[in-house]
């Protein structure tokens, strides 16, 4: 069994950032969008995710597995959270009177502790659109989030991390665990195998839950301990060439352009801006300053 | 006068034992993170079979075992950049309320080497490690399940039932079950290399 | 010091030797104490009374009273059985001890006439640079550029000079073209050329290899030679740790060193250590061995004895039907990947001990998983006494044909060595008295029964080899497949173990997978010769490799056991 990255080598727009601007980018993001449930300000967030992640050229081909991960993560947490909470989903916004559409008896679930049982499923303009920008923050942070792997040369994550201000150790760290992925990869195929030959049989193994944990052992153990105790041999290779003596020099440098700084520059000024906003927020009750907290539905909506 | 000194410096050395980093815990570092993002990758590919609500994850127990062995730091780097690495080669991305959560495991696991010293041949010692062990789960779990709250506004039921309790039992049964196991080994293995 | 000067020197008159050596003894701390592998488990600790209890043995010393002394452009061969004490005083040379591993350390180490005592590690790579074992521990870099700059980077040499420097590497050893390949994805051979480039690039005067031939094919250690003698040719000294004696005599080394229980038994040149040496402790060429023999006739009768697998022997030669038949097996990875077999066929028979032999790379592993259903045929089939493997599981036909794999590690867990044993059996759900019996006849055929208690991690090698042949002994196959069952080994052990083989009980066939042609030659009845997928020959051990061409062509380098039966061969019919 061989591993293969999911990197993939191309020449485009994202392909070339700086990596660093990349994790800035999806840090911000998720930061500032923690601070709203604006409609109208996640959905142009959505928007530009989505531009980004088709400036990627990546093909559903590429992704299929990541992505049919995430929406089947997403399908049953955000409705799974609407069922739980008996649609009382909405918090971190003003809310005075919610406009009911309609309701399902018993489907709700409420569990405030006098009485947990079930209880009629409301749903209602607010609880649904705040349903949807609980999706649509979810899968713009997704957009961002999956680029990374498949436009990011792994051998420039470590460099990355260094360039960020992590001791070189650390950093270093980050390169040799990429380093060790490969053999791993080839140590857990060879023990599967091995262990196969014996009569070892994965999908029919026996007893209980904890029986049938138990009998991993077979495959776990030999790959761990193979493993920590060839590191030995590593340790002293690296000793051997000078590893851990004082500053090194890191032969990959990464090099900002003008438009990583420019994307850096926007994804810090962005959530400063929205993280200012918020906190001037609750200091207004109603206007411009007071948008991040305003679902901002439109009226003929509320009617 | 001087046992003062000497306890002193015996607090130190004990000190640079839990903490000290050197060449071989970068090592370890490293291979504890690749570890754990090859146990997740190929749980996420092979689909192992669940028994019951507890699906196999495997993987949990390495994060903890690197901690329990190595140290605080060892324990935080596997957690957490094993972790990042899991969810990197599996294409899903970089979600780092899971990542720091995962380091929250790797690091309390860890702190059990103020009591064992990373050697393990009495039950007691290996019952601290597990002990510590379930600790962290329940806490570097709690910590990537809560964030959700805020992150993508679940309510605290949805994190609880959604996140925290299937994730943190799982991770449990694995982890406590394998953790014994592996340190028993590799109690074996160190001393066939004590010459 | 940012930039520092090729070390190298002109070998003139007053210049000092290279490296020198006197009196060099060294003992490894007490066990608690001791530093490897992981300091921190060792030394007393809190939890482990009893070890603090027990009165602490006087610990041996690894290596007692080691002198000798080597020129610029000198090659020195270290050798000795396993445990002799080599790799410790290779360990004293490259400064791991005292730096990682600690003890007493008496005695004095000139490294260009500089003492060596107080010399940090960094400053000893300027002089000495040490090639691992196995050279993919050694390689830490995910490519061939990071691997090479790796050395460099840590002592934080500019990032210009770094690329010019391994510019001059890569084009020396001629990987200009690797510069960007994933050293993963090397062969064996290339990755031994990529670790030393990573070790010239920092230009040690002294280098130091640990046993570089394990586990290379013929067109490897050509280039491994070739490597070897440009180093001396640059006046580097070169010291060779190694118990294959065989292939570093050819490269002429001007000093050979012997030891023995951790002391210097032998100290000169190549000549007269052929003189010395006991053929039974390492491998010497057959002329050597032959040379000090009363009886060179008898020595071969010795050395070249099939092994017959001894249900053949005692059902007599009735029963001859094949045990195990690959009929035209076609494989491919993936649908539309390359075809890795092209159409292999052949028959083994009850009785048969073969050799699977072919170059790294060339599909033995592949070929075999066949039989085992860990891989199946895109095309042709595999019978297994008369029944298609196509209908049967993996663990049905674990049951039949039994697989060791190369590494014992890979597949050794359980707390104990009789639970590792009952493993199979117990995955095969074997009634409980068939169980212990199996295990026990598995056990008693390895000798491993002595320590059934034991956990199999704390075996040695050896002994976890056994162990992992009386693992799958004890699923009572009657056919078993060795992978590289020498590996590892040093040529005693070696010799053991083949020689334990030879007792193993009520097998129908024994097959090995190899690129070892003595072993082929010494142990095995016929020779199945595998070249990229396809079975080239198939014949009696000195029919098939006696074709020079063909060995050439699989990459096989002719041992000096071979030109010798051929050549008594060619006397005999003349």
């Amino acid at each position: 069994m061989l591993i293969t990255l999911p990197y993939i080598k191309r020449d485009t727009p994202i392909h070339r950032l700086d990596p660093r601007a990349k994790l800035l980018l999806l840090l911000a993001y998720g930061l500032a969008a923690a601070q709203t449930s604006n409609v109208w300000l996640i959905l142009a967030g959505f928007v530009g995710a989505a531009c980004y992640y088709a400036l990627a050229r990546l093909k559903w081909s590429e992704t299929r597995r990541a992505w049919l991960f995430i929406i089947f993560l997403n399908v049953i947490l955000v409705f799974g959270n609407y069922f739980l909470s008996g649609g009382a989903i909405v918090q971190g916004i003003d809310l005075s009177h919610q406009h009911q559409l309609f309701s399902l008896p018993f489907l709700g679930f409420l569990n405030h502790p006098p009485y947990i049982g079930p209880k009629p499923l409301v749903f209602s303009v607010e609880s649904i659109t705040y349903m949807l920008t609980m999706g649509l923050r979810n899968f713009s942070i997704a957009f961002l989030a999956v680029a990374i792997p498949y436009t990011t040369n792994p051998g420039q994550i470590g460099v990355a991390f260094k360039q960020l201000g992590l001791p070189d150790q650390f950093a270093y760290a980050i390169d040799l665990s990429f380093r060790f992925l490969p053999t791993l990869a080839r140590d857990f195929s060879v023990t599967l195998d091995a262990q196969r030959a014996r009569g070892f049989e994965l999908d029919k193994l026996r007893g209980g839950i904890f029986g049938r944990i138990a009998r991993l052992a077979p495959l776990v153990v030999p790959i761990v301990i193979g493993s920590v105790v060839g590191a030995e041999d590593i340790v002293n290779a690296m000793e051997l060439r000078c590893f851990g003596v004082g500053r090194r020099t890191w032969l990959t440098e990464l090099q900002t352009r003008p438009v990583d700084r420019l994307l850096m520059a926007l994804a810090i000024a962005v959530f400063v801006l929205v993280t200012a906003l918020n906190i001037l927020g609750n200091f207004y009750a109603s206007g411009p300053l007071h948008l991040l907290h305003e679902q901002g539905l439109p009226a003929f909506l509320l009617r | 006068m001087a046992t003062t000194e000497k306890e002193n410096l015996r607090e130190r050395e004990v000190t640079s034992r839990v903490w000290g980093i050197g060449v071989r815990h970068i090592v370890y570092m490293a291979l504890g993170a690749a570890l754990y993002g090859i146990f997740s990758y190929f749980t996420n590919i092979l689909q192992l079979p669940s028994a019951g609500n507890v699906s196999f994850r495997p993987a949990i127990v390495i994060p903890l075992f690197f901690g329990a062995v190595f140290g605080p730091w060892v324990g935080l780097f596997s957690g957490g950049v094993g972790n990042l690495l899991g969810d990197y080669i599996s294409g899903y991305g970089v979600y780092w309320n899971w990542d720091v959560g995962n380091a929250l495991i790797g690091f309390i696991a860890g702190l059990v080497v103020y009591f064992t010293w990373g050697v393990y041949r009495h039950s007691r010692s290996i019952v601290l490690a597990e002990v510590f062990a379930a600790l962290g789960v329940i806490i570097g779990i709690g910590f990537a399940s809560y964030t959700e709250i805020w992150l993508s506004k679940l309510t605290f039921v949805t994190a609880t039932t959604g996140y925290l309790l299937p994730a943190a039992l799982s991770d449990l049964i694995n982890g406590l079950i394998l953790l014994p196991i592996l340190l028993l080994a590799y109690r074996a293995a160190v001393a066939r290399f004590g010459r | 010091m940012v930039t520092h000067p090729d070390n190298t020197r002109d070998a003139s008159q007053d210049a000092p030797p290279a490296v020198a050596v006197k009196g060099l003894s060294f003992r490894y701390r007490a066990l608690d104490e001791e530093s490897p592998p992981a300091k921190k488990t060792r030394r007393a600790v809190p939890d482990s009374s009893a070890a603090g209890a027990e009165a602490e043995p006087e610990p041996q010393y690894a290596i007692r009273d080691i002198s000798f002394s080597l020129a610029h452009g000198e090659l020195l061969l270290i050798a000795g059985p396993s445990g002799c004490g080599k790799s410790t005083l290779l360990k004293c040379l490259n400064g791991l001890i005292p730096h990682t591993f600690r003890g007493e350390l008496s005695g004095e180490i000139l490294i260009e006439g500089r003492s060596a005592a107080g010399m940090s590690l960094r400053e000893r790579a300027r002089y000495i640079g040490t090639m691992l074992q196995d050279p993919e521990k050694q390689i830490v870099g995910s490519t061939v550029e990071q691997e090479v700059a790796f050395g460099l980077e840590n002592l934080n040499v500019p990032r210009a000079e770094i690329r010019r420097r391994i510019e001059a590497v890569l084009r020396r050893l001629h990987l200009e073209a690797y510069r960007q390949e994933a050293t993963f994805a090397l062969s064996g051979g290339q990755r031994q050329q990529v670790a030393a480039a990573g070790v010239l690039v920092m230009q040690p005067s002294i280098f130091l290899f640990d046993e570089p031939f394990a586990n290379l094919d013929a067109r490897a250690i050509d280039e491994l030679e070739e490597l070897i003698n440009g180093l001396r040719a640059e006046g580097r000294a070169v010291i060779i740790v190694e118990h294959r004696v065989e292939e570093t005599l050819k490269l002429r080394p001007d000093k050979v060193l012997l030891m023995r229980d951790g002391r210097q038994v032998f100290l000169g040149d190549g000549q007269s250590f052929l003189e010395v040496a006991d053929p039974e402790q390492v491998k010497l060429p057959i002329e050597a061995t032959l040379r000090r023999a009363a009886e060179p006739r008898q020595v071969v009768e010795q050395l070249v004895r099939p092994i017959v697998t001894r249900r053949a022997a005692t059902a007599g030669a009735g029963t001859d039907e094949p045990v195990l038949v690959f009929q035209d097996v076609h494989y491919r990875y993936e649908a539309d990947g390359e075809e890795i077999l092209h159409g292999i066929s052949f028959k083994v028979r009850r009785g048969e001990t073969i050799a699977l032999l072919g170059p790294n790379g060339a599909g033995k592993t592949t070929l075999v998983k066949q039989a085992l259903g860990l891989l199946r045929p895109t095309a042709g089939a595999v019978f297994l006494y008369g029944e298609d493997t196509r209908k049967l599981s993996v663990a049905q036909l674990a049951a039949r044909i039994g697989y060791v794999f190369q590494s014992p590690s890979a597949m050794l867990f359980a707390p104990t060595v009789q639970k590792e044993l009952s493993f199979g059996p117990e995955n095969l759900r074997f009634p409980p008295e068939r169980l212990q019996r199996a295990v026990q006849r598995a056990a008693e055929a390895l000798d491993v029964a002595r320590f059934a208690e034991r956990s199999p991690l704390s075996l040695s090698f050896g002994q976890q080899k056994r162990v992992s042949i009386a693992s799958v002994l004890a699923m009572e196959s009657r056919i078993l497949l060795l992978d590289e069952p020498t590996a590892g080994q040093d040529y005693r052990s070696y010799i053991s173990f083949m020689e334990h083989l030879r007792e193993l009980p009520e097998l129908d066939a024994l097959l090995f997978i190899t690129h070892d042609l003595d072993l082929a030659l010494r142990y095995t009845q016929r020779v199945l010769l595998l070249k990229d997928g396809h079975l080239v020959a198939d014949g009696a051990p000195l029919e098939v490799l006696a074709d020079q061409t063909l060995l050439e062509s699989c990459n096989l380098r002719p041992t000096s056991l071979l030109r010798y039966l051929l050549t008594e061969c060619s006397r005999s019919l003349a």
